[in-house]
C-alpha cells in the first residue's frame, strides 16, 4: 500500500516537475517571444523614422537649392545693380562733360566779343573820321561858298571896269584922234574884263559843280555814318547775344547740377537696395549655415540609423540562437 | 614600446619570425593557400602568445605580394586578443568577449586601441564594438581579410572578426584616417531604396542613382565601376566624409562595398595628389606626436592599386615610414575608429 502510495506521490512529483519544465520553457519561450517582438517594434519605428528622415532630408536638400537659387538671383540682381550704378556714374561723367563744353562756349564768346570790341572799336573811329571828313567838307564848303562871294566881287569889278572901259571908249571917242589909243587902251580893258568875267562864270561853273559834288559826298558820307550807326547798332546787338549765349551757357550749369542731383539720389536709392539685398543675402547665408548644420545633423542621424539597424537586427538570432 | 616587422617572400614564418623574441603581440598576414598552415605554426612558434591574423599582403616601406609577413609588439605593451564569431549575423553574440578583454588591460586615458582583422559584415560590427570603443575611451583600426576567414591566437575562424587590444606603456596611440579623395563640389545626394544586405543603392535625390553618377562623373555604363578609382562616393557624417567605393551596376542602381542604408548622405569624390596627402598626414601626426614609436596601418587595395599604378606605392610607404618603424597591410575595407570605409588609408600611431 505504502508502496502504492509511494509510487504514486513519485510519479506526481515527476508530473509537477515536468510541468514546472513546461512552465519554465513556457515562460522562456513568452520572455524570447516579447524580446523578438520589441526588437521587431524598434527595427519597425526606426524604418519609419527612417523614412520620414528621407523625406525631411529631401525637403532640406530641396530648400537649400531654394535658397542658394535666391542667392544666385540676389547677386544676379546686385550685378546688375551695379551695372546701374556704374551707368549713373557715366551720367555724372557725361553731365560733367557740359562743363566743358560750356567753357569751350565761353572762350569762343569771349574770342568773338573782344573782335566784336575790336570792330566796333574800328567801327568808332571809321566813323570818327567820318565825322571828321564832314566837318572838313563843311569847311571846304564854307570855303567854296567864300570863293563864290569873292567871284562875285571880282565880277562886280568886272562889270564895273568894263563899265568904265566902256565909259572910257566913250570919252576916247569924244576925244577924237586924240583919244585913239585911249580908246584902244579901253577896248582892251573891257575886253579883258569881260574876258574876266568869262573866266569867272567858268570857277563858279566849277564852284558849282563842286558843290554838287560836295553835296553828293555829304549825302554819301550821312549814308556811310547811317550805315556804320546801325553797323555799330548791329555790333551792340551782337554784344547782347553774346551775353545771351553765356547765359544760357551758364543755365547748362544748373541742368548739369540737376541731372548730378537725379543720379546721385537714383544711385543712394540704389545703394539702399543693394543694402537690403545684403541683408537678404546675409540671412539667407545664416539660413544656408543653418541648413548645413541641419545636414550635418542629418549625416551623423543616418549614421546612429544605421548602428541602431545593425545593432537592432542582431537580436532575432541571439535570442533565436 | 618595440614593433618589429619580419616577412618571408616564400612564405616561410620561421624565416618571417627571425629576430623575434619575446612578443607580446604578433598580427600575421599570409597569402591564402598556406593561411591555416601559417597560422598553425606561428602558434607553434609562439605558443600562448596573444595573435591575429588574416589573409593579406602586409608592408613596410615596400608591399610584400606573396608570401607572409609577422608585424611583433614585443615590449612596452599590454595585450589581450580575441575573436568574434558568426560575425555575419551577430557580432554581439559573443560580445563579453571583447568586453572582458579590454577590462584585462585596463585602458587608460588615450593609451589604448583596438586593431581587429574582419571576415566581413564590417558595418554591423564597427557598429557593435563602437558603445565599447565610447565607454572606454578606445582608437579602433583595422581591415578586411580576404576570403571570409581570420585567425585568432592560432586558430583560424570563419566568418570572425579577430582583435586585439593594445595598451600602450609607454605613451598615448592615436588612430588617424587619411583620404586621397574630397568632395569634388558641396552637392549632396540622399540615398533611399538602398538594400544593405547587398550594398545596393536605388535612388540617390530620388533618381536613378547610376543616372545620376553618370551624369555627374561623364562615365559610360560599362566604365562606372572602374570611375570609383577616380570618383567614388563619399558618406557625410557630420564633417567627415567616409569613402564608399562602387563595384558594380545593378539595374537602375549602384552595388558599392559597403552598406548604405536609406537617408546616407553621399557626395561625389574626387582625387587629390597622394604624395601631397601623404605628407598633410606625416605633419598632422609630427604636430600630435613628440615621438613615434610605430605606426601600424591599413592601405586599402584600391589605394594599392591607384598608387601601384602612379609608380608611387614605395615613395608614399616611405613618407609614412619616415615617422618610424611603419608596417601594416593591404586591406579590402578599413575600420577608423567604428567607421567602416573604402579606399582610405587608416592607421594607429604609439607613441
Amino acid at each position: 500500500m505504502f508502496e502504492k502510495l509511494f509510487s504514486r506521490n513519485k510519479q506526481d512529483e515527476e508530473i509537477n516537475n515536468a510541468q514546472i519544465v513546461e512552465d519554465q520553457k513556457k515562460r522562456e519561450d513568452e520572455k524570447t517571444d516579447s524580446l523578438i517582438y520589441l526588437a521587431e517594434s524598434i527595427k519597425s519605428c526606426q524604418k519609419e523614422l527612417v523614412d520620414n528622415e528621407v523625406k525631411s532630408l529631401a525637403e532640406i536638400h530641396d530648400m537649400g537649392i531654394s535658397v542658394n537659387s535666391v542667392i544666385e538671383s540676389n547677386a544676379q540682381l546686385r550685378e546688375q545693380m551695379e551695372a546701374f550704378n556704374t551707368k549713373f556714374a557715366d551720367v555724372n561723367s557725361s553731365a560733367s562733360k557740359f562743363e566743358d563744353v560750356k567753357q569751350d562756349i565761353l572762350k569762343s564768346v569771349e574770342g568773338a566779343q573782344a573782335k566784336v570790341e575790336v570792330l566796333k572799336s574800328g567801327s568808332q573811329g571809321v566813323r570818327q573820321s567820318f565825322d571828321e571828313m564832314a566837318d572838313a567838307f563843311e569847311g571846304f564848303k564854307q570855303s567854296v561858298d567864300q570863293i563864290s562871294e569873292y567871284m562875285k566881287t571880282i565880277i562886280s569889278i568886272a562889270s564895273q571896269t568894263n563899265l568904265l572901259a566902256l565909259n572910257a571908249s566913250i570919252e576916247a571917242a569924244r576925244a577924237g584922234e586924240a583919244g585913239k589909243g585911249f580908246a584902244v587902251v579901253a577896248t582892251e580893258v573891257r575886253e579883258l574884263a569881260d574876258e574876266i568875267k568869262n573866266m569867272t562864270s567858268q570857277v563858279n561853273e566849277s564852284i558849282e559843280a563842286a558843290g554838287q559834288m560836295s553835296e553828293k559826298l555829304t549825302l554819301s558820307m550821312q549814308n556811310s555814318v547811317e550805315a556804320m550807326d546801325k553797323s555799330l547798332q548791329e555790333v551792340e546787338e551782337t554784344r547782347g547775344s553774346f551775353e545771351e549765349i553765356i547765359g544760357s551757357a551758364n543755365g547748362a550749369n544748373a541742368v548739369e547740377r540737376e541731372i548730378e542731383n537725379t543720379a546721385r539720389e537714383a544711385s543712394d536709392e540704389l545703394q539702399k537696395i543693394e543694402n537690403n539685398i545684403n541683408d537678404i543675402n546675409a540671412k539667407n547665408e545664416n539660413l544656408v549655415v543653418s541648413l548645413d548644420k541641419i545636414n550635418a545633423l542629418g549625416t551623423t542621424k543616418s549614421s546612429t540609423f544605421e548602428n541602431i539597424d545593425n545593432l537592432v537586427s542582431q537580436i532575432r538570432p541571439i535570442v533565436k540562437d | 614600446m618595440k614593433v618589429v616587422y619580419g616577412k618571408s617572400g616564400t612564405g616561410n614564418v620561421e624565416e618571417a619570425v627571425r629576430g623575434i623574441s619575446g612578443p607580446k603581440l604578433l598580427i600575421m598576414t599570409s597569402g591564402g593557400d598556406d593561411f591555416e598552415k601559417n597560422v598553425e605554426m606561428l602558434e607553434k612558434l609562439f605558443p600562448g602568445v596573444p595573435s591575429i591574423g588574416c589573409i593579406a599582403m602586409g608592408y613596410d616601406k615596400a608591399v610584400l605580394e606573396k608570401g607572409v609577413a609577422i608585424t611583433a609588439f614585443i615590449d612596452g605593451v599590454t595585450v589581450a586578443a580575441g575573436v568574434l564569431e558568426n560575425v555575419s549575423v551577430s557580432p554581439a553574440r559573443h560580445i563579453d568577449r571583447l568586453i572582458k578583454d579590454v577590462e584585462s588591460v585596463h585602458p587608460g586615458r588615450d593609451n589604448t586601441a583596438i586593431i581587429d582583422l574582419c571576415a566581413g559584415n564590417d558595418a554591423v560590427v564597427m557598429s557593435t564594438i563602437g558603445g565599447i570603443m565610447k565607454k572606454n575611451n578606445l582608437q579602433i583600426m583595422g581591415a578586411t581579410g580576404d576570403a571570409g576567414k581570420v585567425a585568432a591566437n592560432g586558430v583560424v575562424y570563419p566568418d570572425g572578426m579577430a582583435y586585439a587590444v593594445i595598451k600602450n606603456n609607454t605613451g598615448k596611440v592615436k588612430a588617424y584616417k587619411e583620404n586621397i579623395y574630397e568632395p569634388k563640389s558641396d552637392m549632396q545626394l540622399v540615398a533611399s531604396e538602398t538594400d544593405k544586405s547587398k550594398y545596393y543603392v536605388g535612388k540617390l535625390n530620388g533618381r536613378s542613382a547610376k543616372q545620376v553618377y553618370m551624369e555627374l562623373t561623364g562615365a559610360s555604363e560599362s566604365e562606372a565601376a572602374s570611375q570609383t578609382f577616380k570618383n567614388p562616393l563619399g558618406k557625410m557624417i557630420g564633417d567627415d566624409v567616409c569613402i564608399t567605393s562602387i563595384k558594380d551596376i545593378s539595374g537602375t542602381g549602384l552595388v558599392m562595398y559597403r552598406q548604405i542604408n536609406d537617408s546616407d548622405i553621399l557626395t561625389l569624390l574626387e582625387m587629390r595628389d597622394p604624395m601631397e596627402v601623404a605628407r598633410e598626414t606625416v605633419e598632422k601626426i609630427k604636430r600630435d606626436f613628440g615621438k613615434v614609436s610605430a605606426i601600424f596601418s591599413v592601405n586599402c587595395v584600391f589605394r594599392y592599386l591607384v598608387l601601384k599604378d602612379r609608380g608611387e606605392l614605395n615613395s608614399y610607404l616611405g613618407e609614412i615610414a619616415s615617422l618610424g618603424t611603419s608596417c601594416g597591410l593591404i586591406g579590402y575595407g578599413e575600420h577608423y575608429n567604428a567607421q567602416f570605409v573604402n579606399q582610405t588609408m587608416t592607421c594607429v600611431v604609439f607613441e
